[in-house]
């Protein structure tokens, strides 16, 4: 090779040097924002997970903490810190170690459900693959609470499952509103059978008695003063159906917020 | 119409039901039966007064000699006292808990080393005045004073008048539900 064409040789290979620092920095400009882009991701995801106002984990295939929000922190006295990175996810919930809905999902163990979950547990009517439960946990706030709370697993892009995440919801106020409403509902429906009972039988006892009164009026087997003292039982009897029906109506009135002032009066004087 | 109940045992406490219409002779042949099987019988009445409920048994060839009487109404109903009778407790209304249970006492003790028997009539007009959860209690005290006394007793009531968890909390208090509409039905 002559001396012209090294040199030319030596100049095609820098500007094969230029071209290829040229795409290494583009590259390197590429990744860079890529990272920053995964970076602000991360940030945006890990903002979310910890903002949530519900409570929420996430662990991965080894049933490791990778993630633990704000409002878990709060509800569990147990410090996103703390957890990141152990295996204690049962311990906001559970007196001993015992696996949460999340860690059966990883597991796929999912015919172990209704030995952990007896009678709580669907199928998430939303999420494909997920499930949720409501239960009463005890151990929790000062007299237990309420959660209503649902696991999904997380997939890789090949569909292998790589985590779970787990969220629950305090749902006490509502468990306390409905079971207050039901036990309202509950005695009332009570009042009402007692109520019927007692003014069922009442009637018909009147009616025997005046119906027996009657009949020995006409077979003329009759004393006027039993006949006396029969109509005044009947008549104290009929006063305390009278009574009986106005305790009714007051228990109708509490019951019924929207009566006018005048329909109470009428029903309960 | 004759009464079909089976033999009673000694000591068993019944709850016989019967029609309202029925209620009153029911109570007749309930005493009548009684008697002829030698029980010295207290009626416990909440809907007949005394005055009637003598005149009936009368009327029906039932002495009175072996009946003694706890009434819960005529007192209520004449708002005074009755002239005392010798078989027979006045209580003061028929929602008096405590006073119907110490005259039920007094008159079992007074009965005690006999061959007793209690007929209370009836469970649906005691309806009126109180509420079936006092009823219930009621009826588990005078059911619990017969076992400890050795005594038998039975209940009357009218069945379609009665809420089926209140009947079915009765029928625990009793040795034997004695349903005499059905027992004709099945009978036939």
């Amino acid at each position: 090779m002559d001396n012209s064409a090294m040199a030319e040789r030596v100049t095609h290979l820098e500007a094969m040097a230029d071209s290829l620092n040229e795409l290494l920095a583009v590259q390197e400009k590429v990744v860079a924002e890529q990272s920053e882009r995964l970076k602000e991701n991360d940030a945006l995801l890990k903002s979310i997970l910890m903002g949530s106002p519900a409570l929420q984990f996430v662990i991965d295939k080894d049933h490791r903490v990778i993630s633990w929000n704000k409002a878990l922190e709060e509800y569990s006295g147990i410090k996103e810190t703390t957890a990141l990175g152990t295996r204690n996810q049962w311990m906001p919930f559970y007196d001993a170690e015992r696996p949460v809905l999340a860690d059966l999902l990883i597991d796929e163990t999912i015919e172990q459900l209704p030995e952990w979950y007896q009678g709580k547990i669907n199928n998430s009517r939303f999420v494909a693959g997920a499930f949720e439960a409501t239960d009463f946990f005890p151990k929790m706030g000062t007299s237990g609470t309420w959660l209503y709370f649902t696991a999904a697993p997380i997939r890789n892009a090949k569909g292998a499952i790589i985590g779970a995440v787990e969220t629950l919801v305090d749902i006490t106020e509502r468990k306390q509103s409905e079971n207050a409403l039901k036990e309202s509902n509950d005695r009332f429906l009570a009042f009402i059978k007692e109520a019927a009972m007692r003014l069922k039988n009442p009637m018909e006892v009147v009616e025997q008695n005046i119906s027996i009164v009657i009949e020995d009026i006409e077979r003329g087997q009759f004393e006027n003063c039993d006949v006396l003292l029969q109509l005044k039982i009947q008549i104290r009897n009929l006063e305390q159906i009278r009574q009986n029906i106005i305790e009714l109506n007051k228990m109708i009135v509490n019951h019924s917020g929207d009566l006018s002032e005048s329909s109470k009066k009428f029903l309960t004087e | 119409m004759s009464f079909t109940l089976p033999d009673i045992k000694d000591e068993e406490i019944y709850l016989i039901m019967a029609s309202a219409a029925e209620i009153r002779n029911k109570n007749i042949e309930l005493i009548r039966m009684l008697l002829a099987k030698d029980y010295n019988v207290l009626v416990i009445t909440t809907n007949q007064p005394y005055d009637i409920l003598k005149k009936n048994y009368e009327r029906n060839g039932i002495a009175m000699d072996k009946i003694s009487v706890v009434d819960t109404v005529t007192k209520y109903a004449i708002g005074h006292d009755h002239e005392p009778v010798k078989n027979c407790r006045f209580v003061t209304n028929p929602a008096d808990m405590t006073g119907i249970g110490i005259a039920v006492t007094e008159s079992l003790i007074g009965l005690k080393g006999k061959k007793v028997s209690l007929l209370f009539d009836s469970v649906n007009a005691m309806l009126i005045y109180i509420s079936s959860q006092n009823i219930t209690r009621f009826v588990h005290f005078v059911t619990n004073k017969l076992r400890l006394m050795g005594f038998s007793g039975m209940f009357l009531a009218v069945e379609k008048g009665l809420d089926p968890d209140i009947l079915t909390q009765l029928t625990t208090f009793v040795d034997e539900v004695i349903d005499d509409e059905k027992d004709l039905l099945n009978n036939r």
